[in-house]
């Protein structure tokens, strides 16, 4: 199988402060990719460098075989990449619906791909996500745990050949959470959607997850299938310095 | 030599001076995160106070000192800190700004009211021009006054002991803390509130010394120049500073001194450049500016969404606005009915501002750049076409044409697009004093020069030959538009089609681009949007606007000189249309016809009151009233931080009560109708149908509001949605 996203030797360091060390890995095409560490551990740095807001003091990142090392976000966008914020970055004038059909007509004017009917992909959307009955209501007035579905369903909107979800449960609820992991898992296995999932909720991580790469400040501890994470004993300590059982 | 160690002694002076300025605004921006405006308002102030005291009421030099700068300005600070700039948290950065501009433009209302600014105001330099040491230099005698040595300390001084207070010291520590997180600091027995008013009172004393020492500079207290010498000088020095080092920024501060002092002094000394060196004295500064701002490190991409704003701005639907837009093209036609031809010329010059202001709306409403110099970009537009699009024999028949406004409308769009390149790397704070520095680059330096200056290569000149340019009437096909009411109602048909435009514009797919692109850049640009063109292309279509609007408006005012087009005048119209909603095409219309209408209305009538009852005394007069008049804007502009949307969204939730109402919208509009035709056959004056058009306007709302209370009519849905009306 051929890696849809590498990231080869990417470091990143602030003023002096190292945030990212030397970190290489890899996603692959329909699957689910996880990227867990403990605070402070890179992760939303590499997310910031895979989607070019984040210049890397060096590293290559490439999307199907193509570099997009030098690219800027807008073009990296173009080859199929899009993103979801731990910070929200809403359209916070605009609805719900204004900010899924935003990003369609950006994605339509690309010239990537079939065009689509940006009204009926919203609707088609917001239903997959269960976000119609607030479908004309301002992303303002949203609580937290359903912002965050509504930057989900703008990421979809663009058709991506690779989705990053940046702690797409956070201020969700069990349930919600429980139900958005069944769906992500649907959305890849029926339609080929790849996704880099940034989490803090290990145990959805290691349910939803085909395969896991651990960062510890900075660098890359360990990569490999759930149980394998599950049973190395490093990310134990390092992580969670906890007992294994809580993985 | 001598020459040079002369220049290098008054620009270290003058350098040290604008240091003190500029670290005191950089105190306070640390601290509460507010870039104050109003700061060399306040530097300006205090020089007045100060020759009020030691010139008229002949206090003791020292004593007037230590009261002004020590007492008087640190308490001012302190309460403009209290009641305004507090309230300012979780408002954008066009708010901010706007706030902090109306105190400036309120300062420099008062400094106007107070002292009669077309006499002079000289204070003695202290120990007088005899306190000086002698040297002697290559057969010449050069002079170090007490006072710029006295000068070069205190800044040096006070310099150091800030930077000792910020990092040596627990309340500096504290303050630094504030703007990061005011919670933490408050969890850890911080008093934030109490850390940043102290700092805001030393930032005030920083700024009063700078302000009379260079009072005594200057020789002569002038509130213009002072105001604009202290805002571009100490921006300049704070934003070599980034706002956060005193070192940088008293290098910076003496760094723009010495530049200032070489330029002028070494351009003055040749008889080709003595024209220029005036100039040289602010432009100096304000390129450093625009230099400055683009080499500072650039922002990194990142929403405006981290703390939701506070603004809500509701877009009407097209029907809406079709319906707005001819309910006003009745109203004015009926209004130029009853107007005379002064007032209509008024009127017609307070339209074509709120198409200049229509600028902003698309700008900053839309797309979220924020642009202090629209009044430039209209005077770009004027020139060109006044230069190059006039047909007929000469005055009075000489009109200009339409390729003349296509082609100012051209240049501006040309001019827009450069300005907007470097914009590309800044955004709100930085942007606006990168469109200050061009507004005041423009009004100091290119439009000063009354001789004739062409762009190369385009052959399209920019200039005022002569210091004046007397723009036309416009000939559109084969209609001249000469009387002021054809110029009033076709700068109305114009401003309701662009105005419809616009709303049409930002329901478009090109509109939620531009507002996705204010709320979060870095969303937008990770969905495939190249930012890029979307910013040149709304700079060069608000320019296009701006454009059409500058021709109007120096059409509607005949005459126009280089102080038509000051940025101070640009400021009171970027505030206008803040205060009426930079979001919506009605806060460009309040805007507009307020500032070229409603306040040179008031104060023509003050004005006329105050000559011919000028014994009233003087406490109470009919000139107290004018100049309250004038303070008017500044204060609502003050008043902003309450109610970031801008009023128009207020006024229509107010008169909701009255369309949901039918009897008493029925008595309105009979109201209206009576006072009307009285007007309209000359039973009485226009004056009374003002009148009753005010108390008619503030009793009809009251009654609705009153009878919907006592449940007689239906209520409203209160719904923030039904906000409709704010077209």
């Amino acid at each position: 199988m051929t890696n849809l996203l590498d990231v080869s030797n990417v470091s990143v360091s602030f003023r002096g402060t190292k945030a990212l060390i030397d970190v290489s890995f890899d996603c692959q095409a329909g699957q689910i990719t996880g990227l867990i560490g403990p605070n402070g551990a890179g992760k939303t740095t590499m997310f910031n460098v895979i989607s070019g807001l984040l210049k890397p003091t060096s590293g290559k990142i490439l999307l199907d075989g193509v570099d997009l090392s030098k690219a800027n976000p807008a073009k990296r966008a173009r080859q199929g990449i899009s993103r979801t914020f731990q910070r929200l970055e809403l359209f916070v004038s605009l609805t719900v619906r204004e900010n899924l059909v935003v990003a369609g007509e950006i994605r339509n004017s690309l010239g990537r791909g079939e065009k689509f009917d940006v009204a009926n992909e919203a609707d088609r959307v917001m239903a997959l996500l269960d976000l119609t009955d607030v479908a004309d209501v301002d992303v303002a007035a949203l609580p937290t745990g359903r912002a965050r579905v509504v930057e989900v369903a703008r990421a979809l909107m663009t058709r991506p050949k690779l989705v990053l979800l940046d702690e797409p449960a956070s201020g969700q609820s069990e349930e919600e959470t429980e139900r958005f992991g069944e769906l992500l898992r649907k959305m890849v296995d029926d339609s080929g959607l790849s996704v880099c999932l940034v989490e803090h909720d290990v145990p959805l991580v290691m349910r939803l997850c085909d395969r896991i790469h651990v960062l510890n400040f900075g660098e890359l501890l360990a990569s490999g299938t759930p149980d394998e994470i599950r049973q190395n004993t490093a990310v134990a300590d390092a992580y969670l310095g906890a007992p294994e059982e809580t993985i | 030599m001598a020459n040079f160690i002369v220049f290098l002694i008054a620009g270290i002076t003058s350098g040290v001076l604008f240091a003190l300025a500029a670290s005191g605004l950089v105190l306070t921006y640390t601290t509460s995160g507010i870039f104050n405006f109003a700061h060399g308002g306040v530097a300006m102030l205090a020089a007045f106070v100060f020759y009020q005291m030691t010139q008229v009421w002949m206090w003791p030099t020292w004593i007037a000192f230590v009261a002004v700068c020590f007492v008087l300005a640190p308490l001012f600070q302190v309460g403009i800190y209290r009641l305004i700039m507090r309230r300012l948290s979780g408002t954008s950065d066009i708010t901010k700004i706007v706030v902090t501009i109306s105190l400036m433009l309120a300062l420099f209302g008062l400094a106007q009211w107070g002292w009669d600014q077309s006499s002079l105001h000289s204070i003695p330099i202290f120990w007088g021009a005899e306190g000086e040491w002698t040297f002697h230099l290559g057969g010449r005698d050069i002079y170090l006054q007490y006072f710029q040595v006295f000068s070069v300390v205190v800044a040096l001084f006070l310099g150091i002991a800030l930077s000792v207070l910020f990092k040596r010291t627990r309340v500096g520590i504290a303050m630094r803390a504030v703007v990061d997180s005011p919670d933490l600091l408050k969890l850890n027995g911080g008093v934030p509130d109490k850390v940043a008013a102290l700092s805001w009172a030393i930032g005030g004393s920083m700024a009063a010394v700078a302000g009379v020492l260079i009072g005594q500079v200057q020789g002569n207290v002038d509130a213009t120049s002072l105001t604009i010498l202290l805002i571009t000088c100490g921006v300049t020095a704070a934003m070599i500073g980034r706002l956060r080092s005193i070192p940088m920024t008293v290098f910076g501060g003496v760094l723009i001194g010495l530049e200032m002092s070489f330029f002028s002094g070494y351009a003055s000394l040749h008889p080709a450049w003595t024209s220029w060196s005036p100039s040289f004295g602010i432009a100096i500064p304000v390129m450093s500016l625009f230099v400055v701002l683009l080499v500072l490190p650039q922002d990194r991409l990142r929403g405006a969404s981290l703390t939701r704003l506070r603004e809500r701005f509701v877009v009407p639907t097209m029907k809406t606005s079709w319906v707005a837009a001819g309910s006003m093209l009745v109203f004015v036609i009926a209004l130029s009915q009853i107007m005379g031809s002064a007032d209509t010329q008024t009127l017609a010059s307070g339209m074509a501002l709120s198409i200049i202001a229509l600028s902003l709306t698309m700008l900053t409403g839309f797309a979220g750049e924020i642009n202090l110099a629209p009044i430039s970009f209209g005077a770009i537009g004027a020139i060109v076409a006044y230069h190059h699009g006039l047909i007929g024999p000469g005055y009075p028949d000489q009109r200009t044409s339409m390729w003349g406004i296509f082609l100012g409308i051209v240049a501006t769009m040309i001019v827009g697009a450069v300005v907007a390149v470097p914009a590309l790397r800044l955004r709100g704070l930085h942007l606006a004093l990168a469109t200050m520095a061009f507004g005041i680059f423009m009004s100091v330096f290119i439009l000063s020069f009354t001789g004739v200056v062409t762009v190369p290569l385009l052959h399209i000149q920019l200039s005022f030959v002569g210091g004046a340019m007397t723009v036309p009437p416009v000939k559109f096909f084969f209609w001249s538009l000469v009387s002021p009411k054809a110029q009033l109602l076709s700068s109305t048909v114009l401003f309701c089609l662009l105005g419809v435009g616009l709303i049409a514009l930002r329901r478009s797919s090109y509109g939620r681009r531009l507002v996705a692109m204010k709320d979060s850049p870095a969303a937008t640009a990770t969905l495939g949007q190249n930012l890029m063109w979307l910013k040149i292309s709304a700079f060069m279509f608000s320019s296009a606007l701006a454009a059409v609007g500058g021709v109007l408006y120096c059409i509607s005012l005949g005459s126009v000189q280089t102080s038509t087009f000051d940025i101070l005048f640009s400021f009171a119209l970027v505030m206008g249309t803040v205060v009426g909603g930079i979001g919506s095409v009605s806060g460009a219309l309040l805007g507009g016809v307020g500032l070229g209408v409603g306040l040179t209305a008031i104060q023509h009538t003050f004005f006329n009151l105050a000559n011919a009852h000028n014994d009233f005394g003087q406490l109470v007069s009919w000139a107290t009233a004018y100049h309250l008049a004038a303070l008017l804007p500044a204060t609502i502009g003050i008043t902003l931080g309450g109610n970031p949307s801008g009023s128009v969204a207020n006024i229509v939730e107010s008169y909701k009560p009255i369309i949901k109402d039918l009897p008493v919208l029925i008595g309105t509009l009979f109201a209206l109708g009576v006072a009307y035709v009285l007007t309209l056959s000359h039973v009485w004056g226009n004056w009374w149908f003002v009148f009753c058009f005010g108390i008619i306007g503030i009793i009809s709302p009251a009654v609705a509001g009153k009878r919907m209370e006592g449940g007689q009519a239906s209520p409203p849905q209160s719904n923030n949605v039904q906000l409709e009306m704010a077209v």
